[in-house]
């Protein structure tokens, strides 16, 4: 394996130096090996008979606390080989498009180290789809959540009538005109009647707001033939996840509820009367639990999910500026640059409190705009040292590795300062507030905004610091 | 040429010092010493040579004038410059050769070849597979030669390599030097500074002699003596034979001057330093040391 090894480091090297010194031999089969031994673990992991849903969340969330310290290990090997290897000497040397193509290389193997801790889920996630079907518990669901109303009902659940209310079998004719009244919170002493048989309409009254998946907020009035047929179609799907009744007589199910209900208006306990027709409820709310988050992505599922990471993707973006910058100037000069990074927010946080404390009964986004101005004043001021002739070359590499990481943050900070001032709505197409303007972007489409432009921002700065770098060291220096 | 520059002129901000050399030359296989004491801008004036260093003046590299708009890394591709302290390598010697050469655009299947003929040349082929923190200085230093040539560069600074060698590494690096500039793979000049004045001197073909920032001599050694009108020997007696040298130079209204043990003697040119060494014989002075450095920048280091 070690001859093999070196017989691949040689070749490697005498053919593909650009490659060799980014340590793609080693990297790539390396993360290959961990990914695909981690995807195995995932993938491997028996769900026959379906674990309990807690043991198996823990065993994956365990697994990627456990893959936290090698992965900051092999972070910390990535970064030590750069350094070694593809210091200033080498770097600087190789063409501009080269120092480019290695900046997005650091990205790549960055976001495979750092993802690494989640690959096992993406195992499970392919493994769970395969073993349990998805799309059939998406429509099974419906059947749980409307049956669930009068198969399982737990006592704190139960809210309380107010006294005068009539507890004889009889309802308001307008309820569905007014639910308001039954359901606009505790302050009043209304409250909603959550299993009721309205005699005139041969129908039941529900409320089935915390029926397991939120089937409806609300009251629910249906026929008792519906309400036989929920509860059938309950017990026939409960049953595919090893939901069992007690009874499967829909008629006693609904008889029994109302009379629960009726000893309860009576006595007008704090507590509600509880019903619960489930046996084995553990496995049975432990499989649905399991399909709910393979089919909503929850948890260690989560890793299916753009928007996880579009996000997480920005750690592997600053980690490779930061290494980029440590290839391309001396250690000295980063450490410098570092303090600088360190003092600039510090300095501006203490003119932005200033600001605050001064601007704070002015109103019309006062602060707002002097938070922009002054941002713009800060990006003036730095841009000046690092390209003005008039400071040391080490003042300015300092200033410019600051500018360099900073610089995808003031784009989203002077974006975010001037929605502020402009204070229109966003684009809401579920709703319409009443506003002087409106933004052509909705809130989320604004958020995806302002993380594209700071990453064009950091890719088209890191593009242009890379000659300002190389132009710094190449050129003959002033001292 | 490869080097030519003028008016070199280097200030350096809230300080006294300033380089000020009216000409410096580098023709193509000549080797240049830049000779003086610490502190006198020999470090100064080759990181200008070597393009480290901005400073006013005219310059030409390989026969292209410098202006604010040209482009060093061209330039800076063609010059090797080894500082007094070079950086480290990491990993083996040969893995950091074969990346320099594979950086450097040496087709794959001739990199080994190529290598082993530099090694071999500077007799390093023993250590290539030992790693930075196993060789010597005098290694390292010739490692880093090493690695210089890989690009052939046309023109080679090296700021005080004898520092820190044995005599013997130092003989055998300014013999390598020699075997790089008569090799015909090599047009190569070389410019380098040194306190080993004897060493130095032996293999250069031009001196320049700084003096708080100002070269007091610029030319071929043999100049030297043209320039001065009497020779000048440097001297060690027994200790209890000092009192006794010093009243013969007395007597004989000889010129002279001493530093530590060393006493400068100075004759003119038309007396003979055979006759002036029996003269010392007969007065029964135990010489334990002579130098004629009538031809050695070391007699500027006296005036």
């Amino acid at each position: 394996m070690k001859a093999l090894y070196k017989k691949i480091d040689h070749m490697m090297l005498d053919k593909y130096p650009n490659l060799w010194v980014l340590g793609v031999h080693i990297y790539l089969p390396l993360l290959t090996l961990l990914y695909l031994v981690l995807f195995a673990i995932g993938l491997l992991y028996p769900l026959n008979p379906l674990p309990f849903w807690n043991n198996y969340e823990d065993v994956f969330e365990n697994l990627t606390v456990t893959m936290i310290l090698p992965t900051i290990l092999l972070t910390v090997m990535f970064v030590i080989r750069q350094v070694k290897y593809n210091s200033k000497r080498v770097h600087l040397s190789l063409p501009h498009k080269n120092s480019f193509l290695v900046f997005l290389y650091f990205i790549g193997i960055f976001f495979l180290i750092t993802a690494s801790p989640f690959v096992a889920n993406f195992g499970a996630n392919v493994r769970s789809h395969m073993a349990l079907d998805v799309n059939e518990f998406e429509k099974d669901v419906k059947a749980l959540e409307k049956g669930f109303a009068h198969i399982f009902l737990e006592k704190q659940f139960i809210d309380v009538y107010r006294k005068d209310f009539n507890p004889k079998i009889h309802f308001n004719e307008d309820l569905d005109d007014n639910n308001d009244e039954y359901y606009d919170g505790y302050n009043r002493n209304y409250h909603t009647v959550r299993y009721k048989l309205n005699e005139t309409r041969d129908s039941l009254i529900l409320y089935r707001s915390f029926v397991r998946y939120y089937y409806r907020n609300d009251l629910d009035t249906i026929s008792l033939e519906q309400a036989y047929k929920e509860i059938d179609d309950f017990i026939r799907v409960s049953s595919k996840y090893e939901g069992q009744t007690t009874t499967t007589n829909a008629q006693e199910i609904v008889r029994r509820n109302l009379a629960s209900t009726k000893y309860f208006l009576k006595d007008e306990a704090s507590n509600g009367p509880a019903f619960d027709y489930l046996e084995s409820y553990s496995r049975f709310d432990n499989n649905i639990e399991f399909h709910d988050n393979l089919s909503e992505n929850n948890s260690i599922f989560f890793v299916v999910e753009w928007k996880f990471w579009k996000i997480y993707f920005l750690l592997a973006l600053s980690l490779a500026i930061v290494l980029l910058i440590l290839c391309s100037v001396k250690i000295t000069e980063f450490g410098w640059g570092m303090l600088v990074v360190a003092l600039l927010p510090t300095v501006y946080g203490i003119f932005m409190a200033l600001g605050v404390f001064t601007l704070q009964h002015s109103g019309n986004n006062t602060i707002e705009k002097y938070g922009l101005v002054l941002t713009l004043v800060f990006l003036g001021l730095t841009m000046f040292i690092v390209f003005s002739n008039n400071f040391k070359p080490a003042l300015k590499r300092a200033f410019a590795i600051a500018l360099h990481i900073y610089a995808p943050l003031v784009v989203v900070a002077v974006i975010t300062f001037y929605e502020e001032i402009a204070d229109c709505c966003f684009r809401n197409p579920a709703y319409r507030y009443d506003c002087d303007c409106t933004y052509l972007l909705t809130r989320s489409e604004f958020e995806d905004l302002l993380l594209l432009s700071s990453v064009v921002t950091a890719v088209v700065v890191t593009y242009l610091f890379g000659r300002y770098y190389k132009k710094q060291y190449i050129n003959p220096q002033k001292a | 040429m490869i080097y030519h520059a003028t008016n070199i002129l280097k200030q350096y901000p809230r300080s006294n010092f300033s380089l000020n050399v009216p000409a410096v030359e580098l023709k193509e296989g000549s080797i240049v010493g830049v000779v003086g004491e610490n502190g006198n801008g020999k470090t100064t004036l080759l990181n200008i040579i070597a393009g480290e260093l901005a400073s006013e003046g005219e310059f030409t590299y390989f026969d292209n004038a410098i202006s604010s708009d040209t482009d060093w890394t061209e330039i800076k591709s063609k010059i090797a410059f080894i500082p007094q302290r070079i950086p480290r390598w990491y990993g083996s010697l040969i893995q950091n050769l074969k990346l320099k050469a594979a950086l450097d655009g040496i087709p794959a299947s001739t990199i080994n070849e190529y290598l082993d003929e530099i090694l071999e040349f500077l007799g390093l082929m023993d250590y290539k597979h030992l790693k930075w923190t196993e060789i010597s200085t005098g290694y390292r230093l010739r490692f880093e030669l090493a690695r210089m040539l890989i690009g052939k560069p046309n023109l080679l600074v090296l700021d005080e390599p004898l520092a820190n060698l044995d005599i013997n590494t130092q003989q055998k690096f300014l013999s390598d030097l020699k075997n790089i500039l008569r090799d015909k793979n090599y047009s190569t000049a070389v410019i380098l500074s040194s306190q080993q004045l004897h060493e130095i001197e032996t293999v250069s073909d031009q001196m320049i002699f700084l003096r708080k920032g100002s070269s007091v001599f610029s030319g071929a050694v043999n100049d030297l003596e043209s320039s001065n009108a009497k020779l000048v020997f440097e001297l060690q007696v027994e200790t209890e034979d000092k009192p006794k040298l010093i009243e013969f130079l007395k007597r004989k209204e000889i010129d002279y001057g001493s530093t530590g043990e060393y006493i400068h003697v100075s004759i003119n040119k038309t007396d003979s330093s055979n006759d002036f060494l029996k003269e010392l014989l007969n007065e029964n002075i135990t010489v334990k040391y002579y130098r004629n450095i009538s031809k050695s920048t070391k007699r500027l280091f006296n005036q």
